[in-house]
């Protein structure tokens, strides 16, 4: 990886985050937050509105100070790297641009503070796809360019770690689906893409690694595949006698869960189809429909986020008809 | 990717910021039109008299009237105060600092750089507003009230009477109109609000100062515009007596002069150290 050697990193961690804290009077933003963001993936940082997503990326970046805890970027505080914005360019959702400048002028502005040529700002605008806009008045420019301008500007110093905060907010699924394919191919040339987002369907698509924050805290850090492993798989049943199937299973030491909303569906923890169907055969109760169900990434992230257990409920399957969640399941990626 | 030099890039970045300003031009432009305009008017009423050829003794009415019109620059002050305080607000008005400060984190180099950028975005406007003060000037001043000789002899080196007040007046209008401009700056950065700092400056610059100038001589003297003139030893100084008709204080020596400039040095240290806190809640 050509790019860890500009930043002098020694290992492949791009941003390493140890029991990071940042307090607000009284408020603690984040809680104790440690996690590391690694050179050649793309890492999701998911989180409801005011989990602390945005508060931890401005620590990251020096615009906060840790109440507690350290954050090093390349294997140094950002601020101390002769030149930061080679090492991480960053774009915030709420950051200004600078007024009465067009699209090509914001950059320069930001091109002159980090060190690089005119010519790297062309450069720019024509990977964000702005070449054809860049006179435009920034203020004439919709939110998705803006995004777009946002994004060029934290790649001037075409830095191998890239920080972005809500990216995909005001792009159309076109641009949704651009920003899918960049960020995989900044991931696939040894950058490290940092996204924070509250759209975890969107961000699955392009994600390697999750670490999922709620109330300033850390719930998930692993791979997008254990992420999702660590939904519980269930089991399925539909019956007419579901009372005593329930009384069948649970003599047999399942976890049975009786679906009030749904009569006649038994939630089963675990991947146990071929046991249930063989238990009600033994038990004499006719069974209807039988099905594993696999929670949805949402559910998944529902559940860290507000910790609580995973949901067992009608909801949750598609299989009986009952109503869905709206976001569908994690196979379907 | 070629990488110019990374220490001009700040103030280049800075001064990008403030071309692309609206505000600027205007602020500019007021100061200088402002600057011309009077010293246009009061060479049209001035009625210097064409002297018959070179002289070499200035009448001393006609010096004075010449420098009143030389002075006329530094009404420029009023640009670069308006200058100052819109540059100062301009990152929380477009709430840039996040952008700002990830491509420099270094917040001490931003913010300085932000003060020496106003300092010297100031006295051009005052070097500007006194240039263009001389030549508005000159239009109405007959050529030969304009020329004496140097020296006695004949055959000597010939200078515009005009342009040597003007000279004389440029370095401390220079000054002031930076210092003024990197005062209201620090100010805008600690009031953030444009509005109230435009509206703060405005009723500075038309009005408390003046007031100032009536009621307190001695306090007003210290005041950049005034002990600038001093620290550049202009010897046709703006004074406060010449304001407000008082005899009673005397043009600012550059002692004073060297004491409000470290003034307004300390005031921008305060005002970027409590900016630079501000900032991280930005």
């Amino acid at each position: 990886m050509p790019l860890l050697s500009n930043v002098g990193s020694a290992d492949d961690v791009a941003i390493r985050a140890r029991d990071l804290c940042k307090h607000f009077g009284t408020t603690a933003a984040v809680r104790g937050c440690s996690f590391d963001v690694r050179f050649g993936e793309v890492t999701g940082f998911l989180g409801p509105n005011g989990a602390g997503k945005t508060t931890t990326l401005k620590l990251i970046v020096g615009l906060l100070k840790p109440s507690q805890g350290s954050v090093l970027v390349a294997g140094r505080p950002f601020a101390v790297h002769r030149r930061p914005a080679a090492v991480l360019g960053s774009m915030f959702e709420q950051a200004g641009f600078f007024p009465g400048c067009s699209a090509r002028a914001h950059a320069r502005i930001v091109a002159d503070a980090v060190g690089v040529s005119g010519r790297r700002v062309e450069e720019v605008l024509d990977i964000v796809g702005l070449a054809a806009v860049a006179r435009r008045p920034v203020r004439a420019l919709s939110l998705g360019m803006r995004q777009r301008l946002s994004l060029g500007v934290a790649l001037l110093a075409d830095p191998p770690i890239l920080l972005l905060d809500e990216p995909t907010n005001g792009l159309d699924p076109e641009g949704i689906a651009w920003f899918r394919a960049f960020a995989r191919a900044q991931a696939a040339r040894g950058r490290a893409v940092f996204i924070a987002s509250h759209l975890l369907a969107e961000m699955a698509q392009s994600i390697d690694h999750v670490v999922v924050v709620a109330e300033g805290q850390i719930r998930a850090d692993c791979s997008l595949s254990e992420f999702i492993a660590s939904g519980a798989v269930s089991t399925e049943v539909r019956t007419d006698r579901p009372e005593v199937l329930a009384a069948a299973l649970r003599d047999r030491g399942y976890d049975v869960h009786e679906v009030a909303a749904t009569p006649g569906l038994l939630v089963i923890a675990g991947k146990v189809a071929d046991e249930v169907g063989r238990i009600a055969a033994m038990a004499g109760t006719p069974v209807l429909a039988l099905g594993i169900r696999e929670p949805s990434l949402e559910a998944i992230y529902m559940a860290h986020t507000s910790g609580a257990s995973l949901p067992m409920t009608a909801g949750s399957l598609d299989l009986w008809g009952a109503a869905r969640d709206s976001t569908g399941s994690a196979d379907r990626r | 990717m070629t990488v110019p030099n990374v220490h001009l890039g700040l103030p280049r970045a800075e001064l990008r910021k403030l071309v692309m300003l609206r505000w600027t031009w205007v602020a500019a432009g007021v100061g200088v039109l402002l600057a011309a305009g009077t010293a246009g008017i009061l060479a049209a009423r001035s009625g210097v008299p064409n002297f018959p050829g070179s002289v070499h003794v200035i009448h001393p009415d006609v010096a004075a009237r010449l420098q009143e019109q030389a002075d006329a620059g530094s009404l420029a002050e009023y640009g670069a105060i308006i200058f100052g305080v819109v540059g100062g607000t301009i990152e929380w008005r477009a709430r840039t600092w996040a952008v700002s400060l990830t491509a420099r984190p270094r917040r001490w180099d931003v913010v300085v750089v932000k003060f020496v950028v106003a300092f010297f975005g100031g006295a051009a406007i005052g070097v500007a507003g006194t240039m263009a003060a001389g030549a508005v000037a000159s239009a109405f001043v007959p050529h030969d009230a304009r020329v004496f000789h140097l020296q006695h002899a004949a055959g000597a080196p010939t200078i515009s009477m005009l342009w040597h007040a003007v000279a004389t007046t440029a370095p401390g209008t220079a000054l002031a109109c930076g210092l003024l401009a990197t005062l209201w700056s620090a100010i805008g950065l600690l009031v953030r609000l444009p509005a109230l700092a435009v509206t703060g400056a405005v009723a500075y610059a038309v009005g408390l100062r003046w007031y100032l100038a009536e009621a307190a001589p001695n306090l007003a003297r210290w005041l950049p515009e005034w002990a600038s003139q001093g620290f550049a030893q202009s010897p046709q100084a703006l004074t406060i007596a010449a304001i407000s008709g008082s005899n009673q204080t005397a043009t600012p020596s550059a002692v004073a002069g060297a004491v409000v400039v470290t003034a307004v040095v300390i005031v921008a240290a305060v005002a970027a150290a409590l900016s630079i806190r501000r900032t991280e809640r930005a």
